[in-house]
């Protein structure tokens, strides 16, 4: 019995963690949509909790959240067993399960809204049952045990109880009203909220927000898979939020997301949507562009049509990588603009020195603008069978790859030069604490000439001596074509050659991301030993402790399975795809 | 607080504790022992050192214990903290060598092992500021704590051919044109001696005696061509020596042995009370006779009278690390234990960071370890262990701990466990409440040993 509680408990707080999360939709209408007003600055949809309940109590999921240490301290703490105990101790009296209870009350849906125009006046839920008979009993018993509670207490009776239009109304405190409407339980934050949506529902006149075509035109981004959506009026959030949205991006956010921080502070809506299916788990982010547009400066953060981020390399043994467009020289000539004053200075000194490793060119119009606008990162595993000698922490080797513009053939020379110099820079380190120096050398594929450095070997190692890390290493550098890779590892800067003669080729977005969960998993597990005893010094944990940490680290990469990322700027709105494919075994 | 007469009775001083007649076996007794052979003890190690005597009681100190205060075998812990020490000595993070070595005295089985490497730490205090290889120390670490209570003519030996003794003192090279004088000069000075009691000549033949001693990849390296094979006259003695010989002759004087003796005195006894000739000269000879056997000395110490009398209670001050980590296996946080990194930090604050004392001659320990910073430092640690938002974790829970040994008055269980005798009956009286440990624990009596 304590065991069945028990395993029925894990399942409820899975749940309960799954609608802990921004909520939301489908292609469907959920019933209870129509009674959110066209002013609500914000609308959440959960078109088929059911399908989430089954995801979030899934044994797969259950087995990943039981080994979260903080989770299972949590399912053992009294407060938490004493509401599973309330809440299975309802279930039975009600003749079935906690589950199955979950599933008959919320089988028809849920919408959360937020109404109000200088404050959020209103917010109420409606959860619609598969089963309204069983709504009805569930609600009566709830009051019964209530009512009962506070008489052997001594209590009065803590419900209160009015109509409305012939709707029996009930509260258990100012800031909580609920009523049975037309067969869903609506839940609001006060009586006057409550009159409201109950007025709506059996007048069916208001001007509801899915007919507001801002709203019906980002609903179509809902489908049938859909978990969760939810919709956001930001013009409206600015308005009772004007502080907020007044705040200035930091300089390290106006570089790297330049106009999708305009877009969230100046846009009018937002819309997210989520999926979580067998194999896929998915989060969809519409930003809307300003009214009037990015400004001049933020514009040129964006690609041209169809001439967006380049494809992702391919390569042996990847492991993931990022694809981005961004024109640094046209963002260079107005940096004065989007910066912060000392962000500029510092660029000034960039501007000063950064030249001089390029035979005297300026920074921003002979280095900068040099470099055309598509840029590449490669991250692949190494083969360490190779190496020698093999380094106890084994990284994944990693490449830089720029885009040349085709009429400055002088530039990649600089490059390579550049390159060089910095080896001989790190070696100069090198000296002063008498570590390994890196040895230039130069290798060849397909005709072309690799620069390449190395770790000179450690004279009169032992076996079974420590390794430095410095041995995932081998700085290279090689120009293909107008590309320009520079790779933690000559082995990377190989593969590099045949993928970049076949030409990447564009895309439409101006970000892409992905990385194999299960490959970074293999690194970190290679890694193992390193990472437990790390995790044993930055928290104290025993040996066990610690390996129980690492391995569900490693359990939820290869759950996650491929993730990818992509941010795509059309003339209305930013869209932000985050993407799992799921490792089902 | 009275000063004890058995400083002036060295005969008496040294002869053995008989709780029968120099006073019963109580709590004070025993946490007194834990505190100056060990980093404080559990509940359950005092409960059962009170039961047992001082004799087992001393000898589990001595040879250490088969499991950690985490029930962890010493051999598994041994082999932990090998792999951890071997993991990150490569990787130059300071901070990380420093945390394994937290980490070890946090959960060894022989606490005693690890309080004598930190005193040999201190005796040949060596810094990774100029060192700059982890690697480097964490080797010396390893030979100071494989001789700890072992042999220190071993140990002297070989610390002049550890490569992180070497670099400490520019000695990677030592040629026989230019003999460097710094380990000759350290080695007399601070490592046998005692300032004053050699002459500037034997420094000069004594440097001459290394030569040829060098560290080349981190490795230590004699270079016959660079020796100077000539005759050298080191404290009256002739001969072509080599710097073992000069170690040899070193611990022939007689001033050798007294100037280990007054360090192990000051560690393991007193810091107040400077002690006469008179009372080091026992304790010096029993080294010599043990032919410098560094445990039997010790256990000298620890079976002693002097050790045992009361005036010799709190004449210490705890040193940071003893503090924090005495604190931690005294209050029983080792599942888990704090976090390592904060730990680290945390001792760095209250004045000692290990691996980095601040000069040739180590921590100056004593007063010196308290002002107005590192006692915010010491009493911020003790909130930080009770509090939700310190890096220490939020480790500590004093009601549990108390419950766990059925105290039936737990700020009288905290001021048992933590200070016993130290308070009178009217502070006792102050220690209330649920806040009665971290009372405790942030007084000035709770600072000292």
């Amino acid at each position: 019995m304590l065991r069945t509680l028990r395993r029925g408990g894990e399942r409820l707080l899975a749940l309960g963690l799954l609608l802990g999360v921004p909520i939301v939709a489908t292609a469907q209408e959920v019933p209870g949509s129509r009674w959110v007003s066209n002013e609500a600055f914000f609308y959440a949809e959960v078109p088929h909790p059911v399908s989430a309940i089954d995801r979030a109590t899934s044994d797969r999921v259950a087995s990943l959240l039981k080994a979260v240490p903080g989770y299972q301290k949590a399912l053992e703490g009294p407060d938490v067993r004493k509401v599973f105990d309330v809440v299975n101790l309802v279930a039975s009296q009600l003749g079935t399960t906690w589950d199955k209870a979950a599933r008959d009350l919320t089988g028809g849906g849920i919408v959360v809204a937020a109404e109000g125009t200088n404050a959020p006046d209103r917010v109420f839920l409606v959860m619609t049952p598969s089963d309204v008979a069983f709504a009805e009993k569930a609600h009566a018993k709830l009051l019964e045990l209530a009512r009962a509670d506070a008489t052997s207490k001594g209590n009065p009776d803590p419900i209160k109880e009015n109509e409305h239009r012939g709707v029996k109304a009930y509260s258990v405190g100012a800031n909580e009203a609920h009523a049975i409407v037309n067969g869903s339980l609506v839940i609001a934050n006060s009586g006057e909220t409550l009159k409201v949506v109950i007025d709506r529902a059996l007048d069916g006149k208001t001007s509801s927000i899915v007919e507001d075509p801002s709203f019906s035109e980002r609903h179509k981004q809902a489908t049938p898979d859909t978990l969760a959506w939810a919709f956001a009026r930001t013009d409206r959030l600015r308005t009772l939020d004007p502080k907020r949205y007044a705040a200035k991006p930091d300089a390290g956010a106006t570089f790297l997301f330049g106009p999708w921080t305009e877009a969230a502070l100046k846009g009018d809506w937002a819309a997210l949507g989520l999926t979580w299916t067998e194999s896929k788990m998915a989060a969809e982010l519409s930003l809307a562009t300003p009214k009037d547009g990015y400004s001049d400066a933020m514009k040129r953060y964006l690609p041209a049509k169809g001439s967006g981020a380049p494809r992702p390399v391919s390569v042996p043994n990847a492991i993931g990588g990022a694809s981005l467009w961004r024109d640094l020289s046209s963002i260079w000539e107005v940096r004065a603009e989007i910066f912060p004053p000392e962000t500029v200075q510092g660029l000034a000194q960039l501007d000063t020195t950064a030249g001089t490793f390029f035979g005297g060119r300026d920074f921003g119009t002979g280095v900068l603008g040099a470099l055309a606008s598509r840029w590449n990162i490669v991250i692949a595993d190494q083969d360490f069978a190779k190496m020698d000698p093999v380094p106890d922490v084994k990284y994944p080797a990693f490449a830089v790859i720029l885009e040349l513009k085709p009429d400055d053939e002088e530039f990649a020379t600089r490059l390579k030069s550049a390159f060089q110099s910095f080896i001989g820079l790190v070696n100069l380190g090198a000296a002063q604490t008498k570590a390994q120096p890196l040895m230039l050398g130069s290798d060849s594929v397909d005709g072309l000439s690799i620069s390449t450095s190395r770790y000179l070997p450690e004279k009169g190692k032992a076996k079974g001596e420590p390794v430095n890390a410095r041995y995932n290493f081998s700085p290279s550098a090689v120009q293909v074509g107008n590309y320009f890779v520079v790779s933690s590892n000559l082995q990377l800067a190989k593969d590099l050659v045949p993928a970049l003669k076949a030409e990447p080729g564009s895309t439409e977005s101006t970000l892409l991301a992905e990385v194999s969960g299960s490959a970074l998993a293999s690194i970190l597990d290679r890694n193992r030993e390193r990472l437990v005893m790390q995790n044993m010094l930055e928290k104290g944990n025993a040996k066990e402790q610690s390996e129980g940490e690492i391995q569900l680290l490693l359990n939820l990469l290869r759950y996650l399975g491929r993730a990818s990322l992509s941010a795509a700027d059309r003339d209305d709105s930013a869209i932000f795809n985050l993407d799992f494919q799921l490792d089902a075994k | 607080m009275n000063r004890s007469p058995l400083l002036d009775d060295p005969s008496a001083a040294w002869s053995a504790y008989d709780p029968s007649t120099d006073g019963s076996w109580d709590l004070p007794r025993v946490a007194h022992l834990h505190r100056r052979a060990g980093f404080a003890a559990p509940w359950p190690i005092l409960q059962r050192d009170l039961k047992d005597g001082p004799g087992p009681s001393i000898d589990r100190l001595l040879n250490g214990e088969s499991e950690g205060p985490d029930g962890q075998s010493a051999a598994s812990l041994d082999a932990t903290m090998h792999a951890m020490a071997t993991q990150f000595a490569a990787t130059n993070n300071l901070g990380r060598v420093q945390g394994v070595w937290l980490y070890r005295m946090i959960f060894t089985a022989h606490p005693l092992r690890e309080r004598m490497t930190l005193f040999w730490h201190n005796h040949f205090a060596t810094s990774n500021a100029k060192v700059g290889n982890t690697a480097l120390m964490q080797a010396q670490n390893d030979l100071l704590r494989s001789h700890a209570l072992g042999d220190f003519r071993i140990m002297l030996s070989e610390i002049a051919r550890d490569p992180a003794m070497l670099a400490w003192l520019d000695c990677t090279a030592n040629r026989k044109a230019h003999p460097n004088e710094n380990y000759a000069r350290e080695v007399m000075e601070l490592f046998t001696l005692g300032r004053g009691r050699y002459t500037e000549a034997d420094i000069q033949q004594a440097a001459r005696a290394f030569t040829g001693s060098f560290v080349q990849n981190d490795r230590f390296k004699e270079v016959a061509s660079q020796h100077d094979d000539g005759e050298k006259t080191i404290f009256g003695r002739t001969g072509r020596f080599k710097g073992d010989d000069v170690a040899a002759i070193l611990l022939e004087q007689p001033s050798c042995a007294e100037f280990l003796s007054a360090k192990l005195y000051r560690h393991f006894l007193n810091e107040v009370d400077p002690p006469s000739p008179e009372l080091i000269a026992p304790l010096a000879k029993s080294l010599r006779d043990a032919d410098y056997d560094i445990k039997s000395t010790v256990e000298m110490i620890l079976r002693s009278r002097l050790f045992h009398a009361t005036a010799s209670r709190r004449r210490r001050i705890k040193s940071p690390v003893e503090l924090c980590v005495g604190t931690i296996r005294s209050l029983e946080i080792v599942k888990p234990t704090a976090s390592i990194d904060a730990l680290v930090q945390a001792t760095e604050r209250m004045g000692q960071s290990l691996y980095a004392p601040p000069s040739v001659a180590g921590w100056e320990g004593g007063p010196a370890w308290i002002n107005t910073t590192t006692t915010l430092a010491r009493s911020n640690f003790v909130l930080g262990l009770a509090g939700k938002d310190g890096g220490l974790g939020n480790r500590f829970a004093p009601r549990t701990l108390a419950e766990r040994h059925h105290a039936s008055d737990p700020s009288e269980f905290f001021v048992n466990l933590l200070v016993q005798d130290a308070f009178d009956t009217n502070v006792r009286g102050r220690m209330r409440g649920d806040g009665a440990a971290t009372l405790v624990m942030t007084s000035p009596e709770y600072q000292l040993a």
